[in-house]
């Protein structure tokens, strides 16, 4: 399977700044890949890079099999981006926000945008100014959803959505989602954990992981050992057990490289008097949220 | 060309109210040009003369920041909307909403003044191509280097004070060839906002955008200031009549202890003369002194040589030390070393005879003309509203009706500059001839008339 997105030790500075750093990850075609981080770790900053809107420092970005410095405006029949940060032409109204942008592209679907606004329920005649946010998001992914694109960024599309906008949107997407590649940010978990096929983890402008959502979610337990008697936690703590705690006989840790057989025999090394384990999978969320918080430790 | 109409299209629908106000400001503009010349400048004129231009630098900027460039969250810059096509549309509409209305107002005063705007094709060119390098593309640049109309209103100031700053500093050295350095600093600047427009419709590189629009225009003015006048001077040359040049005798007296009379002699009637400038020294025991022009007008007068050819003598005062004079009154001149420019005028057409009156004169050489009085005194005004045309270069002469062989009074006006184009600056229209003459005598204006004679500056050598 080719990839759509590939970076290579991408690096992007604001002044002395360094928000990017060596981002290394690739996206398959087809894929719906997670970008996933908290505020501010740079998750927009790396859209807008592979989308040419700003300039790497250095290192290399391609999308679509071309070095994003060279995306030309044509380019963007093949891309669409759905950003809670986009700045729409508010004076237009829904109807002519489409048709303006209806000539542009060779694919234009009016049968799909006419269909997808009757599921939105949008009001075509209301201007973009004097709809609510999530209407104003459902009209943008009407507007890229009908010009039928190989890759769709969506930037944080859920984020302060009540969750009825959230099922449209994600029902939009996911009817069509078949025929392209997304990719989509956002540090709410919940909504794209579902149907995600791999994920990314950003923090402070560095990618802690990127793989299929299968692995990730193999890769990551949560684990509880119950000890014969209570446990004194060993100097030597392996680096891939995050955030342990100990309560009467019983330690609990996340374990982020589990793997059955090597992790059992690990334990059993580490606590010898340990009479039970348990090893739970966890969702992208608490994976999420385990990462946040050994990083915040950490740093 | 049909993506383009369609953006076109938008940007119409978009800033519909902002192309009436800028029409309407156009056409008060038009209607309030296009009236008799008045001696004073009503509240409507100041209001209408500041309010159109900032019109249409708005809608220029409005337009362009429609589809702004310096930033990376407009929805326009991640679709595919080609950045000719886009420059296409934005010309299309500079064209339409500002270009042509500015085109039409222009040949609509020029009819009103009695002129045909097409006969005089160069002036008209001249007149939409300042319109272009002095609105058109200022305005573009700066709209495609903002996101907002505070930040470019702001940066329009600043550049206007940049100018005028520039301006102010540089024209007085270059006195007499003026349209030189306003040619240099306009092509300059045209060039350096094409620059910018190339920048961001081709890129686009906002922040390299904004350097070499704000870094650019201070150097400009440094270049124009250091550059020497010699340069400007063959300019001028390049624009003689080689054929047709006479030659001059230059003589020089000493009028008083601190004067130098300079006397141009030899110019062929009907030429005119003038002694532009002196740029020179004197020498005298204790150094050199710089000339200076000692403040009295400079006087002609007529003789015919052997041949019977009518010239003209041209005479001009420069005083020639300043500090202390008493030490230098009387001391012997050792040499004077320096350069004298001379502008030559050739008349245009035959001199124009009116009989005045209170009500406006339609002239086909000075346009649409009236006379005033000035307030309670017995002086008037004559002014002529004549468009396409350098408004000063013009001579006139009163006469008694009755006694048309004796010349009541006379006077020349001249313009401070001699540019190869007969038009007045770009943006006003209807340059203003005025002169003023006094009726002593408090006779009826019906009992004068008035001769008016178009003049050319034909060169400065």
């Amino acid at each position: 399977m080719s990839s759509v997105v590939v970076t290579e030790n991408l690096v992007q500075r604001f002044g002395s700044r360094t928000v990017l750093d060596r981002l290394t990850f690739e996206v398959p075609e087809g894929a719906i890949y997670a970008f996933v981080g908290p505020n501010g770790a740079g998750k927009t900053t790396t859209i807008k890079t592979l989308l040419n809107l700003l300039h790497p420092a250095s290192g290399r970005a391609e999308v679509l099999g071309k070095p994003t410095r060279r995306l030309a405006p044509r380019d963007f029949t093949d891309i669409g981006l759905v950003s809670e940060s986009a700045r729409l032409p508010l004076w237009m109204t829904v109807r002519y926000f489409l048709d303006y942008l209806k000539p542009f592209y060779p694919r234009w679907d009016d049968a799909l945008a006419a269909q997808l606004l009757a599921q939105f329920d949008l009001p075509s005649d209301r201007p973009l100014k004097h709809l609510s946010r999530g209407m104003r998001m459902k009209a943008a992914l009407v507007s890229v959803l009908s010009f039928h694109p190989r890759l769709l960024f969506l930037d944080e599309p859920f984020s302060g959505l009540d969750p009825l906008v959230r099922d449209d949107l994600t029902q939009g997407l996911l009817a069509r989602a078949e025929e392209m590649t997304i990719f989509i940010s956002s540090h709410d978990l919940s909504e794209i954990e579902s149907f995600s096929s791999h994920a990314g983890y950003l923090e402070e402008g560095r990618l802690k992981f990127s793989e299929e959502m299968s692995s990730l979610v193999n890769r990551f337990r949560e684990v509880e050992v119950t000890l014969a008697k209570p446990p004194a936690l060993p100097p030597s703590w392996p680096a891939a057990w995050l955030q342990p705690e100990s309560a009467a006989s019983v330690v609990r840790f996340i374990d982020s490289a589990h793997d059955p057989g090597r992790t059992e025999a690990e334990i059993r090394r580490v606590f010898p008097y340990a009479q039970s384990i348990d090893a739970r999978p966890m969702s992208l969320r608490a994976i999420f949220v385990a990462l946040a918080r050994t990083a915040r430790k950490a740093a | 060309m049909r993506l383009a109409l369609h953006i076109f299209r938008k940007d119409a629908r978009c800033l519909w109210y902002e192309c009436a106000v800028v029409l309407l400001l156009t056409v008060l503009f038009t209607w309030n040009n296009a009236q008799p010349p008045r001696s004073m400048m009503g509240t409507f004129d100041a209001l209408i003369n500041v309010l159109a231009p900032i019109a249409w630098f708005l809608l220029v900027f409005r337009l362009m920041q429609a589809d702004p460039f310096p930033s990376s969250d407009h929805d326009w810059l991640t679709r595919p909307i080609p950045r000719t096509t886009l420059f296409s549309a934005k010309a299309l509409f500079i064209v339409t909403f500002l270009f042509l209305p500015e085109a039409l107002a222009c040949c609509a005063i020029a009819a009103a003044q009695g002129f045909n705007a097409f006969a005089y094709p160069g002036a008209f060119a001249w007149h939409l191509l300042g319109f272009l390098a002095i609105v058109v593309l200022p305005a573009a640049a700066i709209g495609v280097i903002t996101s907002s109309i505070t930040a470019a209103s702001s940066a329009a100031l600043l550049l206007t004070v940049a100018c005028w700053l520039t301006l102010s500093m540089t024209l007085i050295r270059w006195q007499g060839i003026v349209w030189f350095p306003l040619l240099l600093m306009l092509a300059g600047f045209t060039g350096l906002c094409s620059l910018v427009l190339a920048i961001q419709f081709r890129w686009p590189l906002t922040t390299l955008a904004r350097g070499v629009a704000f870094l650019a225009v201070p150097l400009l003015g440094v270049i124009v200031a250091l550059l020497p006048l010699n340069v400007g001077f063959a300019a001028q040359h390049l624009f003689i009549r080689e054929q047709a040049l006479p030659t001059l005798c230059i003589e020089m007296l000493r009028h008083s202890n601190s004067d130098l009379l300079f006397r141009v002699v030899g110019v062929p009637q009907p030429l005119q003369g003038r002694i532009q400038r002196f740029d020179g020294f004197v020498r005298t025991p204790r150094g050199k002194s710089p000339l200076h022009r000692s403040g009295t007008s400079s006087h002609s007068m007529n003789s015919i040589d052997a041949d019977g050819v009518r010239h003209t003598t041209m005479e001009s005062y420069y005083s020639y030390v300043t500090e202390p004079q008493s030490v230098f009154a009387g001391e012997p001149l050792i040499d004077v070393d320096g350069t004298v420019w001379v502008v030559l005028y050739e008349p245009l057409e035959r001199p124009e005879v009116h009989a005045l009156s209170a009500a406006t004169i339609k002239s086909p050489l000075m346009g649409s003309c009236s006379i005033d009085r000035l307030g309670m005194s017995e002086r008037w005004n004559f002014r002529c509203s004549s468009p396409f045309r350098n408004s000063a270069d013009v001579c006139w002469t009163l006469r008694d009706r009755r006694d048309p062989g004796f010349l009541q009074q006379s006077g020349c006006m001249h313009g401070y500059d001699y540019s190869p184009v007969h038009a007045p600056f770009p943006l006003s229209v209807a340059a203003s001839t005025y002169f003023s003459f006094s009726n002593v005598d408090a006779r009826r204006l019906e009992d004068f008339t008035i001769t008016v004679q178009a003049l050319a500056a034909r060169c400065l050598c």
